[in-house]
């Protein structure tokens, strides 16, 4: 018996993958902080937090885990994610950072899914494409509250799945150079937008979908490419036109070959690491050789005390 | 423009420079570059980006933000090539014009 | 120290169709592929972007052996590592279910022309591949003059992911 024994038509092995997997989530507002409350109740294991913010009044209306106690101490948004995800997880691997993405792309790189609940058009589109950098599925969502005129309000979103190689967010009109001009004309000062919980609610969940999908083998066929519209005023969440007509355009923004860090050379990686070596210990200081031999000698080595 | 021609003339000024790319578009990366900053001299990696960027129709991205007296102070930090970079708000770079130029009209934010 | 070897389900599909195809004297067919790198402390991260198969006329006659290259397929690769400025990697794959291996052959072969990347593209890791219907093995060279080490877990990024790990 498992506590997870009632998602188990995820998949005989879903469990250890869920466990196994780390999320990089950027955002840990009103949408990220619904994604880490619902990715920690199924049993993922990994998880990189990433806010620059802490808890603030105006937060307490949608922000999943935050508290009126946590007011006066101004916690931080990821601490507060991860006060949610030890209560959820069994030994979570967490690493949170109260910063800007910008400074933690050595642990988001290695996650398996990135998702970006973040303010701005900008943030978006270079979050996306770090992540196609490093073939590493990037999951999008936003709301939007708009005022119609004579107090009426619209309330819409979005959730895409941008996959390497498949269409990403400028592919899907969400990211134009007319968006990212006009949000640096007002130096990306998103304001006091209007935001509520249950909005957030319904883009982070769907958003689990997306990540349950891409993490476990339950549903045969998943689409690589998603982009669902939320209308929060009929209460639908329903496939975007271009999900249909894109599906089989290879992205023309992501090109293939600008995988990877252009700056790297192989060089400096084997300095740092050899640098990183103990000196003293002959053995451990030389490089991993393929022949097995070295392997088996350095193991009864350390067995019969002769190196540490 | 032709670009082979406008990274030659960057080459010849910097002779370290390496043309990339990102999103399909050229992106120079000049190494080690000096320029004036304020009232002296200052060495860095710069990243220029001769077309649409970050809503500003061309940029010229820092290794590290400039801070003093005279120097434009909205900086903001960017992922650009799988690294961090800094840049300073500076509109209205044309990309009509040889990339030696755009160069030098951007560093006059930090001049 | 860690490698990941990353590769859309779109590429891997069609390096595997490709590889299927018969060739007019070879008994199987061989390609290269490129990648992009990235790193953090001791993890690096093998970023795979474009395939290349070598053309049929690069074969060399060799029953001996499943397939040999010839020295103009090698040149191609060569040029290609240098003008991409790209990490290459040898592919050719076996059948079975399960991980594969390398033959005897594979790795005398290997270390013969992995080496030769590093006398015109020093900067990047090269290395060489083997599929299996579903799996997949490989080994990365850092330099020329050590023999690659097994590459440690490979990603198919698809929906769903699909990761698997060197034994």
């Amino acid at each position: 018996m498992s506590r997870f024994d009632r998602q188990s038509f995820l998949g005989p092995d879903s469990e250890s993958r869920l466990r196994e997997a780390t999320l990089g989530l950027v955002g840990l507002g009103g949408g990220g902080s619904h994604i880490v409350q619902q990715t920690g109740h199924l049993g993922v294991g990994g998880f990189i937090v990433v806010d620059p913010d802490h808890l603030t009044d105006t937060n307490t209306n949608r922000l999943i885990g935050g508290t009126l106690a946590d007011l006066p101490l101004a916690t931080s948004k990821v601490t507060i994610a991860e006060r949610l995800l030890r209560g959820l997880v069994e030994d979570p691997r967490v690493i949170k950072r109260v910063d800007t993405w910008h400074n933690v792309t050595a642990e988001l790189k290695l996650c398996d899914i990135i998702v970006g609940a973040v303010d701005s058009f900008n943030e978006r589109e270079q979050l996306e494409r770090f992540a196609r950098r490093h073939l590493i599925p990037y999951i999008d969502i936003g709301m939007d509250v708009h005022e119609l005129g004579n107090k009426q309000y619209l309330i819409g979103g979005q959730v895409i799945l941008s996959m390497p190689g498949c269409p990403c967010l400028r592919c899907c009109g969400l990211i134009t150079d007319e968006s990212l001009e006009e949000e640096a004309g007002r130096y990306g000062a998103a304001g006091g937008r209007p935001q509520v919980v249950w909005p957030n609610g319904v883009l982070a969940s769907t958003a689990v979908g997306l990540i349950v999908q891409l993490l476990t083998p339950w549903f045969k066929d998943s689409p690589e490419f998603v982009y669902l519209d939320y209308d929060g005023n009929r209460g639908t969440v329903t496939p975007n036109d271009r999900m249909k007509l894109l599906r089989h355009k290879v992205c023309p923004h992501h090109p293939a070959r600008e995988t990877g860090d252009p700056l790297f050379d192989v060089r400096d990686f084997n300095r740092l690491r050899f640098a990183k070596l103990q000196p003293t210990d002959e053995l451990a200081a030389r490089p991993p050789l393929a022949n097995s031999w070295r392997t088996r000698w350095v193991a009864i080595a350390r067995r019969l005390g002769l190196t540490r | 423009m032709n670009q082979e021609t406008e990274f030659a003339a960057l080459k010849a000024m910097s002779p370290l420079a390496v043309l990339h790319t990102e999103g399909g578009v050229p992106v120079v990366l000049l190494p080690n570059f000096k320029f004036r900053a304020g009232t002296g001299s200052v060495q860095m990696n710069l990243l220029l980006f001769p077309s649409n960027h970050s809503g500003y129709v061309t940029r010229l991205f820092f290794e590290r933000k400039l801070e003093g007296s005279g120097l434009s102070q909205n900086w903001t930090q960017h992922t650009v090539l799988g690294s961090s970079w800094w840049a300073p708000s500076w509109k209205d770079v044309s990309p009509e014009q040889p990339w030696t130029s755009m160069l030098g009209a951007h560093l006059r934010a930090v001049a | 120290m860690t490698t990941r070897f990353k590769i859309t389900r779109r590429l891997l599909r069609a390096i595997r169709q490709d590889l299927e195809r018969p060739h007019p004297f070879a008994y199987e067919r061989v390609g290269f592929l490129s990648a992009g790198l990235s790193s953090t402390d001791s993890n690096l991260l093998v970023l795979a972007r474009e395939y290349r198969p070598v053309a049929d006329d690069d074969y060399l006659h060799d029953s001996s052996v499943g397939a040999m290259m010839g020295p103009e397929a090698i040149r191609k690769a060569l040029q290609w590592a240098m003008a991409e400025r790209v990490a290459i990697f040898h592919v050719h794959a076996h059948h079975g279910r399960g991980q594969p291996g390398f033959s005897g052959v594979d790795l005398r072969e290997q270390a013969k022309f992995v080496p030769n990347f590093f006398q015109i593209a020093p900067q990047w890791p090269h290395g060489a591949l083997v599929l299996s219907d579903d799996s997949c093995f490989g080994h990365i060279w850092l330099d020329g003059s050590k023999p690659g080490d097994a590459i440690t877990g490979f990603v198919e990024v698809g929906a769903p992911l699909a990761t698997w790990s060197a034994a």
